[in-house]
């Protein structure tokens, strides 16, 4: 491929990366390591035991992910129209996609629209919090029991950078597959699959129930939360320079399309296991 | 780090010892597991050279979950890092 | 307050709460549309499909009517044609036979006028004949001739006979 730039793009460009290697050798100095790394900023509610500390971060990006998406389907309904606008276009696809991947996987056809539900609304949050992660922006830090505010120096923090939505959400797909099940199968015949082959097998039947949770949140955790921390050490090394954007477009946008499509994807398998007969 | 106790410089080098432990027997298993998926999808194109985007993308998928338990070993040494 | 990035509190049901609402809200403008979108699309394909179908089989079956109409048609001409061919045929032949008939015909016709002029004509002599014998056989009673006065009589009466019958 080649690419022909015009004078101006030239005079431009080569202004750009001149300006961009002063401020980089300005600030080799200046740049220190990232305070309050791997802390996170806690708010205490009266409330008893666990349920009394929260996240503000969490709560204040899923409000703005919940607004953005909201505003999306909105937008959405207002200009449907049958013959698609490119807008209108993109949704339909990622959403027959998912409809496809729930029609295929789902056996029994009453469960194929709530299931659809569940896991578009998984993918496209959790899409859309990864995507935001990838983007640089206002992070915030806490050092010495003081707030403090990263410009442009991390990516926004993304929701699913936070144990407790991936946990919730791993736990409430284990909770919805189960419900399916009972609502399926009935009560008795639900209870006679922990002891499928005899009921020595009862223990391990329901680690491996407990387990799926377990590993489907920390999956999804250890991509976001720990790409994060990495990226940002990475780019302490590298004092800002040229790596971070490389990374964080590989760890938002590559790495977090793929993950929240594993995200669905297992939500879609755990429930089609227990909907199998 | 002058006023370490023997005990407290025996702690911090085996935290970061642990931590480089963690993250580098963790990484084997992924390492080796993706490559296994990584042989079988090349050798699934050299068989069905007009399946090649479907395969990429569950290569790309199932590599994606083999990658866990090496990023469960990122974690730990996180935490044992930071904390 | 701080605490470490690997953590469990109250967020989680609070994230809980916002999925559901989330789910509901996506239900109520992006799924059912979508999915009703989707249905109605696929309804309004088929019926195009089907019509398609039907006018193709409808154009499929005029045009072998069509055809078999254009077959019928050549034959129709064909057979005109030969028909047409025979009749001029006949007719020519019709016609000759015909000139012929009526050439034999007149053919006859004068040969039997030719005939009766004939018939005629030797009456009329045989009548002329008679008249001059008798006038003859009376100018020979009545009169007295003598035999050259006779012979120039005879001669001239015969030269007028044979021009009449000449005639």
């Amino acid at each position: 491929m080649k690419v022909k730039f015009s004078k101006g793009e030239k005079i431009f460009l080569s202004g750009f990366l001149v300006v961009y290697v002063i401020i980089a050798i300005w600030n080799l100095n200046k740049i220190e390591f990232p305070k309050g790394i791997g802390e996170v900023w806690q708010v205490k509610v009266p409330l008893p035991s666990i349920l009394g500390t929260l996240n503000p971060i969490t709560i204040i990006m899923t409000a703005v992910i919940f607004l953005l998406i909201t505003y999306m389907a909105i937008d959405f309904k207002r200009h449907l129209t049958k013959i698609p606008s490119r807008k209108q276009a993109g949704i339909e696809t990622v959403l027959s996609f998912v409809y496809e991947l729930v029609e295929d996987v789902i056996p029994v056809k009453e469960f194929v629209r709530p299931t659809f539900y569940i896991s578009a609304t998984l993918f496209l949050f959790i899409l859309f919090s990864n995507l935001l992660g990838g983007i640089p922006g206002i992070s915030f830090g806490v050092s010495n029991h003081h707030l403090i505010l990263n410009l442009f120096n991390d990516t926004w923090p993304s929701p699913t950078g936070d144990l407790n939505t991936n946990v919730t959400y791993a736990v409430m797909v284990l909770f919805i597959s189960h419900i399916f099940a009972i609502k399926l199968k009935g009560f008795k015949t639900w209870m006679k699959g922990f002891v499928s082959p005899n009921p020595i097998m009862l223990p391990m039947n329901i680690i491996g129930e407990l387990a799926k949770p377990v590993s489907h949140s920390l999956r999804l955790f250890g991509n976001i939360a720990g790409g994060g921390i990495m990226v940002l050490m990475l780019s302490y090394l590298t004092k800002y320079t040229i790596v971070p954007v490389v990374l964080w477009g590989f760890f938002g946008f590559f790495v977090g399309t793929v993950q929240a499509f594993v995200f669905s994807m297992l939500a879609i398998a755990y429930i089609s296991v227990q909907l199998e007969q | 780090m002058t006023d370490l106790t023997m005990a407290q410089a025996v702690a911090e080098a085996a935290k970061y010892i642990g931590a480089g432990v963690a993250m580098g027997i963790g990484a084997i298993g992924p390492g080796i597991g993706e490559g296994h998926i990584g042989q079988g999808a090349m050798e699934a194109m050299g068989r069905q050279p007009e399946m090649v985007g479907t395969i990429t993308a569950r290569m790309l998928l199932s590599q994606a979950v083999a990658e866990s338990t090496g990023l469960y070993s990122l974690l730990i040494a996180f935490m044992i890092l930071l904390f | 307050m701080t605490g470490i990035f690997v953590n469990f509190n109250g967020t989680s049901i609070l994230q809980l709460m916002s999925f559901f609402l989330l789910m509901y809200l996506l239900i109520k403008y992006l799924y059912r549309p979508f999915l009703n979108l989707v249905d109605q699309r696929r309804n309004d394909i088929q019926d195009e499909y089907e019509k398609a179908e039907e006018a193709r089989k409808d154009a499929k079956e005029s045009k072998k009517k069509s055809e078999f109409q254009l077959q019928e048609l050549d034959e129709k001409i064909s057979k005109m044609y030969n028909e047409a061919k025979e009749r001029v045929k006949k007719y020519e032949e019709s016609g000759k036979a015909r000139i012929q008939k009526e050439i034999e015909s007149t053919m006859e016709k004068a040969r039997r006028e030719i005939v009766e002029e004939r018939l005629r004509a030797e009456e009329s002599l045989k009548a002329k004949v008679v008249t001059l014998v008798i006038t003859l056989t009376s100018r020979l009673i009545q009169k007295d001739l003598d035999e050259k006065l006779k012979r120039e009589f005879l001669m001239s009466q015969l030269s007028k006979l044979g021009e009449e019958n000449e005639k």
